[in-house]
């Protein structure tokens, strides 16, 4: 009962913060918006007795979150912070995909079986996700890991050889007037 | 004394216990009672660790730098905090004019938000765990993280360049220290086998994690203070750099509230170095949660020694120090305890 009442409570809030999410024209307001969506879909998470996607949706979305919101204030060229947010001025477009997705997902709810499964909240949900991932889906995980590995280094190259480039040519005085001589 | 604490605690359990029933409330209305008397608790805990804290700091600081300290109000200079608690209430609340006035008002309440949360995850004993929960640990560390936003927030809200200078230097330094803390933890998990607080604590009943995982706890304690922002790692409020950080426009209680948010996360950062590394809340003949929250003290005391003792790092050299030495460290260490587990079970525990 109790759970009930919760559960409207923090999907409305959801619910609102996403939309808050859209139609705000301050990008640093978008990304707290955000923040506060990831943190009310945990708050889900949790109230269904699946605490480790709750946990794990806190500790990573919220780290993106902040970086997101760094980014956010360093690659935003525009003087006015409060205009920053330039994606949401297609109203038309945004309701025709909106509705669309919204019926499409309507209708997949719909035709989907599902199964009811008795709650079992004392049981550890982690040891059941440790083994799915260790016997059943190992390929996967490794992959998705190798994925990550790779996806750093290739970072970490991307930067440094930028760092190399910079430093392999001087800018000596004069050498930006080269087109001028010819 | 001990027994009279741990007679007024038995009598605040039972008419606690006694009291929804005896009013017939019905479940539902228990469980909020419930909540909010934890709630009311791990405030008022919140506050009482604040005041001492805030004294053993300044007392603790004079006794390292040779000088007295705050000695002259009350005995043992002990009310000194409570006559800056009301000294820093009655200031006037100043907000810049082009403040981003809702981020800069709800930044300071989302810090004491977060600590009060990371109270109500501790064992502080049997039975006085607020929530236990499967996943206690990996909670308590995301619950901390979102501590990132409130400082984001704050610096930002503040629409000055040395708060938001402060602020961005607060999050690339907390979500980098995160790293080494997480790894030195799992070896931990790994041992105890379980992401349980209060099962972790227990699995220490024969020895400490502190002497399987010595590595690990100096790991642990870097990354702590780190976390933190103390020094030798207090980047943020390097006054030579930017004035106070990303609280320097915040006065009155606001300002209080920062300060309260942060020395209420060095009790709980501090008691989770007890859990993880030095048995909780065990140990013979005082209450569990005397043990607790002495061994809590002790380990604080031990994170200002280094704090009073150190200087402060510079910021291109703490990056470095993390990325290139600390996380390193710590994978090998985790390797070696996962190497070292496997060959026990094989040999040790199959031959007993």
């Amino acid at each position: 009962m109790l759970g009930v009442i919760f559960f409207y409570f923090f999907a409305a809030l959801a619910v609102v913060a996403a939309v808050a999410m859209v139609v705000t024209r301050n990008l640093v307001h978008a990304a707290l918006f955000m923040a506060g969506t990831f943190l009310l879909i945990a708050f889900l998470y949790i109230l269904m007795g699946a605490d480790y996607v709750g946990a794990v949706q806190i500790l990573v979305y919220v780290g993106a979150i902040s970086i997101l919101f760094v980014f956010g204030i360093m690659l935003t060229k525009r003087d006015r912070i409060e205009d920053s947010n330039r994606f949401n001025r297609y109203g038309v477009a945004a309701t025709i995909v909106a509705v669309l997705l919204f019926a499409g997902i309507v209708l997949a709810v719909l035709g989907a079986a599902f199964r009811t499964v008795p709650s079992d909240a004392s049981t550890s949900t982690i040891q059941t996700i440790a083994n799915l991932f260790l016997n059943e889906y190992v390929l996967a995980f490794e992959f998705a890991g190798i994925l990550l590995l790779a996806a750093l280094v290739g970072a970490i190259v991307i930067g440094q050889t930028h760092l190399g480039k910079a430093r392999a040519k001087p800018r000596a005085p004069g050498a930006g007037i080269e087109g001028g001589k010819a | 004394m001990t027994e009279f604490l741990t007679t007024v605690f038995n009598l605040i359990q039972g008419i606690l216990g006694v009291a929804p029933t005896t009013l017939a409330l019905a479940l539902p209305w228990m469980d909020i009672f419930w909540a909010f008397v934890y709630f009311v608790g791990a405030v008022i805990l919140l506050i009482i660790n604040v005041i001492m804290l805030i004294w053993i700091e300044r007392r603790a600081a004079g006794f390292f730098q040779e000088r007295v300290g705050p000695n002259r109000v009350g005995p043992f200079g002990l009310l000194q905090t409570v006559n800056d608690t009301i000294k820093l209430l009655g200031k006037e609340w100043i907000m810049p004019a082009s403040a981003d006035r809702m981020v800069f008002l709800i930044a300071p309440l989302l810090v004491v938000t977060v600590a009060v949360t990371m109270y109500g995850l501790l064992p502080y004993g049997p039975g006085i765990t607020p929530v236990t929960l499967n996943v206690g640990i990996l909670f308590f560390l995301a619950v901390s993280s979102t501590n990132t936003i409130a400082v984001l927030m704050a610096g930002w809200g503040s629409n000055n360049k040395y708060s938001l200078l402060g602020g961005m230097r607060t999050v690339a330094q907390i979500i980098s220290y995160e790293i080494p803390m997480a790894l030195s933890i799992i070896g931990i998990v790994m041992l105890s086998g379980s992401l349980d607080l209060g099962e972790i604590a227990r699995s220490q009943s024969h020895v400490w994690y502190v002497f399987i995982q010595p590595v690990a706890f100096v790991i642990f304690t870097i990354s702590a203070l780190a976390e933190l922002t103390k020094s030798p790692f207090d980047m943020t409020e390097a006054e030579q750099e930017f004035v106070a950080g990303y609280h320097t426009e915040y006065s009155g209680i606001r300002f209080t509230l920062f300060f309260m948010g942060e020395y209420a996360n060095l009790f709980s950062m501090a008691a989770l170095g007890v859990v993880l590394f030095f048995g909780g809340a065990s140990g013979p003949w005082l209450p569990p949660w005397m043990w607790f929250i002495g061994k809590t003290y002790v380990f604080i005391l031990f994170l200002l020694w280094i704090r009073w003792t150190f200087l402060r790092i510079r910021v291109d050299k703490m990056m470095k120090f993390n990325w290139k030495f600390l996380i390193p460290v710590a994978l090998a260490n985790l390797l070696v305890t996962g190497v070292g587990i496997k060959l026990w079970q094989h040999f040790v525990e199959r031959s007993i």
